[in-house]
């Protein structure tokens, strides 16, 4: 089964988004709160996807994207934000996000998008 | 005496809107906002205070202030129709992700008028509190079956712009 990596500075967010994983059967690989904590724990973890909020304490969510890519091209990450301006979405899926979900969201649109990026 | 602050109006209207989109749409609230007034360079504070930052081509602050009551029932929404009776921390960090879902959200309604924003994460204040700053505040009361939620918006052009 799939591992995710949950990244939000919310952990309602995080509740969330784990409790959409664990209905549809993923492997939750860890949870981080800022960038930072995302960069070091998917080296620990090299988990299958990440979920990636952007607007994060200590560093953003763009920012742990390129050294995550940087680092693992392979990577997998879709972001989640409730900044879901053009710009943000062209700056996220150049730095290599797989996709982009705009908070709030349902559960058949994260799911939709993860499906996607491992199928 | 605080007279008027200069907020565009397409400016003020995209935060209004994306307000009201999150409440109706995403929580099944039915909200309406009535007459906004201007609040001057002080106001007080409901129970709750979620401070958010707006930098970029825009620059102030987005203050959302709510009775208690309202919050918990606006996070009891978002938790999928759950009763709260008080707010844990996992319910605190619900009300702070409700604000910035709103700022969120009126940072895409304002990429629509042309002005490109980011936020800051948000704050959350606990207690009746008075907020004092250097420029002036519009507050728009949202009345909604959850209670009313104000929003009190100080944004103008940056300089850096």
């Amino acid at each position: 089964m799939a591992s995710v990596l949950i990244v939000d500075d919310a952990s309602f967010m995080r509740m969330m988004i784990k409790d959409i994983l664990t209905k549809n059967e993923f492997d939750i690989a860890g949870e981080a709160a800022n960038g930072q904590e995302a960069v070091d724990m998917f080296k620990e973890l090299s988990p299958d996807l990440v979920t990636m909020d952007i607007t994060m304490p200590e560093k953003d969510g763009i920012a742990a994207l390129k050294e995550i890519q940087g680092e693992h091209p392979e990577a997998k990450v879709i972001m989640c934000s409730a900044m879901g301006q053009q710009s943000m979405v062209i700056d996220a899926i150049q730095a290599g996000a797989k996709d982009f979900i705009v908070k709030p969201f349902q559960a058949d649109r994260v799911m939709d998008a993860i499906n996607k990026v491992l199928g | 005496m605080s007279s008027a602050p200069h907020m565009e109006a397409q400016h003020v209207n995209a935060i209004t809107n994306a307000a009201v989109m999150i409440v109706e749409q995403h929580l099944g609230i039915e909200a309406k906002f009535s007459k906004p007034y201007v609040s001057g360079k002080q106001f007080l504070a409901s129970d709750i205070s979620v401070v958010m930052g707006v930098n970029g081509q825009l620059e102030g602050q987005i203050i959302c202030t709510m009775e208690e009551k309202t919050a918990r029932s606006i996070v009891g929404n978002m938790m999928g129709g759950m009763e709260i009776s008080v707010l844990d921390d996992m319910g605190w960090s619900a009300i702070q992700e409700f604000g910035n879902w709103v700022a969120g959200r009126a940072a895409s309604e304002l990429a629509k008028a042309e002005a490109v924003i980011d936020i800051s994460p948000p704050v959350i204040n606990e207690g009746h509190s008075r907020f004092r700053m250097e420029k002036t505040f519009l507050t728009f009361p949202l009345s909604s079956a959850a209670g009313e939620v104000y929003l009190h918006v100080s944004i103008t052009p940056s300089n850096r712009s």
